[in-house]
This record gives C-alpha cells, sequence and structure tokens, in this order.
C-alpha cells in the first residue's frame, strides 16, 4: 500500500499482504483536513507508481516509525516536499526583526508623534512587516499621506484639511453637465460599476448585497477619475484600492492614501504602456544578471518569451491574486517600505521564478505553457519563503561589485538615508542596449569603464569577483 | 500523459468589461457557471480537446481584460489567434456600441482572416434586454460574423460558439482559404511528441485514474 502525502488517518487499511506474489495495492492520497482518496492497481502498477514518486524530486519518502525491512514492505508513505531555502541564501538580517505591532511602533514615535527615525521603521517593515493592528495607522505613512516629520496634531489638521478637499472633488463629479457625464460614464463609471461588485468581495468587509464599503469603494473611484483625469480609471485599481479601504476605513483618508499610492508605487503608479515596458526591461536585465539560464531559455523563446506575459498580473496587483490575503499584504508593505530600493517588486519577481521556475527550464516550455505553470501556481506558492528568498536576492544584489547601466535605476536613492551602507557599486554598460555606444556607462563589457555615479562613492574595497548570484 | 490532437487552435475572447468572457470560458473548460468571478487582470486561458468533423482539436482560447493599453500583452495576445469569440451583453447597448472597435483590433492586430463568431451572452437576462437579436444578427451580416445568442450562466449555446468558429476553421482548411502552415495562421498541427500536456506534475501524480474493480 502506498499512502501520499502524510498526516494520515490511523485506521488505514492495509490489505496487501506481504505475499511475494503479490502484484496489486492501493495507492491512498491523503488532504489535511484527513480526507482521502483510494485508487486500486493491479498487475504490478503500484510498483511503478512507487519508482515514480521516488525519483521524483519534489516528493520525499516518509519512514514509518514501524519500518520493515525494504523488501517486505507492505505500506510505503510519501510527502510533498515544500521548496526550502537554505540558510546560506537568507538575508543576515532576516531574523532580527519581528512585526511591527503596538508597542514597537509606539516606540518609533516620540512625544508628538512624529517617527523619529524614517528609516529604522522602513527597515523594520521590510523585514517584520506589520500588525493587522495597526495596519490602519501605519499605511499612511508608508503610502506618503502622512509626513513622518508631521505631529500628530498636524495630522489630525491636515485630515481635516483633506477630507473638504476630498468633498470639492466630489462635488466636482456631481456637478458635471450631462454632458460631460456622458462621456465620464463611457470612459470610467461603466467600468467601475462592473468592477467594484466584482472586487474582494469574499472579504467579509465587502461581502453581502448593498455593502455600504462597496460604495465607499466605488465613489473613491470614481473621484479619483476626477482628481487624475490623465490616468481616469483602468482595471485593477479596485484590485488596489479594496485592501486600502479595508485596513484604513475612513473614505477620505483611503482616497489620499491610493492617491500616494499611485503616485509612489511604480509598478502601478501610473499604469501607462511605457512604465510597464520600463518594469519588464528592469525584469530581464535582473534575471540576465541573477538567473541566467530562466534569462536564456527566455530568449530561446523569441518576442513572445521575453515580453514575460506570465508575470504582468504581479506587477499589476503587487502579487495580490497570486498569494492568499495576508501573504499578499506582507508583500505590498515589504514594498512600500522602499527600503534600499523602489523596485523591490522585480525583486519578488525573481524570487518567484528562482523558486518555482525549474520546470519552465527543465521542460522548455513554451511561452503559453509558461503562462499555465505560472497561471496554475497562483495561491499556490509560499509567500513568506518568495519574501524571504527576494531579501536575499537584494542583499545579494547590492554586494555586486559591477552592475550593469540597465539596472542602474534600481540602486538609486529611494528617499533620503536609504543607502544605509555608504556604498554605490560601480554601473558598467553592457553594450545590449540602443544607443549603447553614447551611454554614459562606458562602451563594452570588455572595457570596463567603472565611472562612479554622481556621488562618487567607491565600491567596496576587497574584490568580490567570486561572487555569483546562486540559486 | 501525451495528448493528442489533429489540429490546435488558437482562440482569443474579446469585448467590453463585465459581458462574460471569463464566464463563457470556464463554462466551456469546466461546464459550470463560475460564480463570484474576479475581473479578470493580465492573460489567462485554458484548453479542450473538441472533436469537430471527425478531427480532434485543441483549442486553445486565451482571456484577457483590461489590458489593452499594453502594446506588449496586446501584441502577444493577439498573434497568431486563429478564431475569436466577440462578446457583447445584450443587456447593455454599451458594450454592443463598441463591438466595432473590437472588431477592428481584432482583424488588424490578429489577422483580417480571423474567423469571428458574435456572442450575445447574458442571454438569461432577455427581460433586461437593451439590444435586439435582429439587430445583431444585421451587425453580424454586414461583418461577415457568426452569430448565436449565449449564456454562461445556463450553458446554452456556449459549447456551439466555441464549436461552430472551429468548424469553419477546418471548413477553411480544407477548403484551401486557410493555410495551417503559413506563419501566424494561428493553426498547429498536433503532434504529441512535440505538444506534450503540460500540466503540474502533481496533478498527474496523484490522480492515476482508478480501474473500477
Amino acid at each position: 500500500m502506498l499512502s501520499f502525502p502524510g498526516n494520515f488517518p490511523h485506521r488505514q487499511p492495509r490489505w496487501c499482504s506481504s505475499d511475494e506474489a503479490c502484484t496489486s495495492g492501493q495507492l491512498v492520497v491523503a488532504s489535511r483536513e484527513s480526507q482521502y482518496k483510494v485508487f486500486h492497481f493491479h498487475h504490478g502498477g503500484l510498483d511503478k507508481l512507487c519508482e515514480v514518486f521516488q525519483q521524483w524530486k519534489f516528493c520525499a519518502e516518509t519512514h514509518l516509525q514501524d519500518q520493515q525491512a525494504a523488501d517486505e514492505r507492505t505500506c510505503m508513505q510519501f510527502s510533498i516536499r515544500r521548496p526550502k531555502l537554505p540558510s546560506s541564501e537568507t538575508h543576515p538580517e532576516e531574523s532580527s526583526y519581528r512585526r511591527l505591532d503596538v508597542s514597537t511602533w509606539l516606540s518609533h514615535l516620540n512625544e508628538l508623534g512624529q517617527v523619529e527615525e524614517e528609516y529604522k521603521l522602513r527597515k523594520a517593515i521590510f523585514f517584520g512587516g506589520i500588525d493587522v493592528s495597526i495596519r490602519g495607522e501605519v499605511w499612511p505613512f508608508l503610502l506618503r499621506y502622512y509626513s513622518p516629520k508631521s505631529t500628530s496634531e498636524e495630522r489630525e489638521a491636515l485630515r481635516v484639511q483633506k477630507r473638504k478637499e476630498y468633498e470639492e472633488i466630489q462635488q466636482k463629479r456631481l456637478a458635471m453637465s450631462p454632458e460631460e457625464h456622458r462621456a465620464f460614464w463611457r470612459n470610467v463609471q461603466f467600468t467601475v460599476d462592473k468592477d467594484v461588485v466584482r472586487t474582494d468581495r469574499s472579504n467579509q468587509f465587502f461581502r453581502g448585497e448593498d455593502n455600504p464599503n462597496v460604495e465607499s469603494m466605488r465613489r473613491i473611484l470614481l473621484n479619483y477619475a476626477v482628481y487624475n483625469p490623465t490616468i481616469g480609471y483602468s482595471q485593477g485599481m479596485s484590485d488596489l484600492v479594496a485592501p486600502i479601504l479595508a485596513e484604513v476605513l475612513d473614505e477620505s483618508d483611503t482616497f489620499w492614501c491610493f492617491v500616494g499610492l499611485m503616485q509612489n508605487t511604480i509598478f502601478i503608479s501610473s499604469p501607462r504602456d511605457e512604465d510597464m515596458e520600463k518594469q519588464l526591461l528592469y525584469l530581464r536585465e535582473l534575471l540576465r544578471l541573477t538567473h541566467l539560464r530562466f534569462y536564456q531559455h527566455l530568449v530561446s523563446l523569441g518576442e513572445d518569451g521575453l515580453q514575460m506575459l506570465f508575470c504582468h498580473r504581479w506587477l499589476l496587483l503587487c502579487f495580490k491574486r497570486e498569494f492568499p490575503e495576508a501573504e499578499a499584504l506582507r508583500i505590498w508593505e515589504a514594498c512600500w517600505a522602499h527600503y534600499q530600493t523602489d523596485y523591490f517588486h522585480l525583486f519578488i519577481c525573481v524570487a518567484i521564478v528562482t523558486i518555482y521556475g525549474d520546470d519552465v527550464i527543465e521542460q522548455q516550455l513554451a511561452t503559453d505553457q509558461m503562462l499555465l505553470h505560472f497561471g496554475n501556481l497562483a495561491m499556490h506558492m509560499n509567500g513568506e519563503l518568495v519574501l524571504r528568498k527576494a531579501r536575499s536576492l537584494l542583499y545579494q544584489f547590492r554586494l555586486l561589485p559591477r552592475i550593469p547601466c540597465g539596472l542602474h535605476d534600481l540602486c538609486k536613492l529611494c528617499g533620503t538615508g536609504m543607502w544605509d551602507s555608504g556604498y554605490m557599486p560601480a554601473v558598467e554598460c553592457t553594450g545590449l542596449h540602443p544607443g549603447s555606444e553614447s551611454c554614459p556607462y562606458g562602451g563594452t563589457v570588455e572595457v570596463p569603464s567603472p565611472k562612479a555615479p554622481k556621488d562618487g562613492k567607491k565600491g567596496p574595497k576587497a574584490s568580490r569577483e567570486g561572487f555569483g548570484f546562486r540559486r | 500523459m501525451a495528448e493528442t490532437y489533429d489540429f490546435l487552435f488558437k482562440f482569443l475572447v474579446i469585448g467590453s468589461a463585465g459581458t462574460g468572457k471569463s464566464c463563457l470560458l470556464h463554462q466551456f473548460i469546466e461546464n459550470k457557471f463560475k460564480q463570484d468571478s474576479n475581473h479578470t487582470i493580465g492573460v489567462e486561458f485554458g484548453s479542450r480537446v473538441v472533436n469537430v468533423g471527425g478531427k480532434t482539436v485543441k483549442l486553445q482560447i486565451w482571456d484577457t481584460a483590461g489590458q489593452e493599453r499594453f502594446r506588449s500583452v496586446t501584441r502577444s495576445y493577439y498573434r497568431g489567434a486563429a478564431g475569436a469569440l466577440l462578446v457583447y451583453d445584450i443587456t447593455s447597448r454599451e458594450t454592443y456600441n463598441s463591438l466595432a472597435a473590437w472588431l477592428t483590433d481584432a482583424r488588424t492586430l490578429a489577422s483580417p482572416n480571423i474567423v469571428v463568431i458574435l456572442c450575445g451572452n447574458k442571454k438569461d437576462l432577455d427581460p433586461e434586454r437593451e439590444v435586439t437579436f435582429l439587430e445583431a444578427s444585421r451587425f453580424a451580416q454586414e461583418n461577415e460574423l457568426m452569430f448565436l445568442e449565449t449564456s454562461a450562466l445556463t450553458g446554452e449555446n456556449v459549447e456551439e460558439a466555441f464549436l461552430k468558429c472551429a468548424r469553419t476553421i477546418l471548413n477553411k482548411i480544407d477548403s484551401g482559404e486557410l493555410d495551417p502552415e503559413r506563419m501566424g495562421s494561428g493553426i498547429q498541427y498536433g503532434d504529441a511528441s512535440l505538444r506534450q500536456l503540460r500540466q503540474p506534475r502533481s496533478a498527474q501524480a496523484v490522480t492515476p485514474q482508478p480501474c473500477g474493480c
């Protein structure tokens, strides 16, 4: 008998005897909830299956306590091997931070309610995340609605002023001429109305018929399109605003947090074509640097492969549909922390590809199959593992003595004090991009001109020639 | 678990937001209505092997939404599509009004020869109908489209829509009007050794067919 995976109920039937002639048996597949399915095999079929499982890298044989000698085993148990991250591949500061809870949060504030050291706070959030109970309070800082320098009093005044502004925007929307309104309805409201009723409805906060929170979300999106007519509304925005509303609760505050999100977070800031192209360009470069085999696979697929359709949704919704909500929001916070880079989301992409992309390379999956592969992984990936891997990738990236010019932006300062180590790597031109002859970072890889960036800080003294990105 | 088929057709599902594109796809693949579905972001797809006129055809159906602003997505999405379901919602005139624009996209970005079937979806909501069968038929005729009213909720005409489109493509191959060998035709010959079914391995490993004893 073969059971698979673990957590198997005790009352397991064992009716395949150790009789030599026995060529039949059952495969039992058990779920965590102890539901199980039994499949019957004859003519040695089970033995074949065992062989397959034994050779399959994602499958581990679990040894039972009362293990018999190998040749007379009647029962074998396997479990699915979950991907793990060796300790050598984690960020050295990985375990120094716990989740930011009320008391640690308060310790970051002085008596006036100002954030004492913004950088420390961001770093703590980057590693540890924010406790659910204070998300509504801390997110407005991360989304740059509140300045960290502001006092509690100033924030209260700001909220009052911003609420008034919000109401004015809403008035403007409601005062449209019939003609304006027709255009607005066609370009914005038509889609917003369709989308808000199918956004996060399984979340308690938005559940049920005539839920007033759905109506709030709708008004925020409509008012945003009035506030910023160039961006207007595009599908995906409702997915981004819903979790903020569910944490921040107040409609006007949520609106201004959303404004901050759209302005300051690059991957969705203005979901225009150029932005997406830019993100994909960086991601390709980052993959070339960190995961050459995967990059080469994309290249072998040609233009369609390099478009990386499989990660468009990752970028647009910041992984919201790839992970269960709790994990997705942890990823949001890590990205919003803007710790050492504005592009942490790209490191998350690389982490996913690194942890879950082996099959793509091994089986040489075509563009469509790759889309299916990553599509099927949605909601089945381990968000904590991906985050840890991404943090480690960022750490390793920052140790590189030289980075290709295409990735220079990834290392640019993102807010004062972000570049804590005080060192900038040398930037060199890869010669791979159009106009590379006039690239400020030199001609080719062979003749590097490691011209330091503006602030002229030097690379690390110790040679790190031997350092490479490893999976 | 290799899968054999004679042809593989790439299909698109296009149309305005909220017309039920993903639900049509889901109904066709899973034979059931997708409750509480999210709006699609990015590209999703599904595939199903069907029997059409004695041939096995694998339909690979691409579903996208809201991403028209991304040239890169649009290019890859439309490239090499052999057929398309052009979907509107019979209870929303607005979705009907934008059909011409969608059709232009399909014919310019995919191929002028793309076989398109017009689907008036949400047929089950007849009391709220804003677009009559007659006017849509006329639009279909003027633009050389096939036409069906469908319901992703009840499943009515869903299978027919996909099959009708596939059948037309097969007929065009038979008559020589479509050449599967041509690049970007959206048609590939089936070759089990080249295109194995790529399911996640776990699915293959844990779902052996019970022998029924």
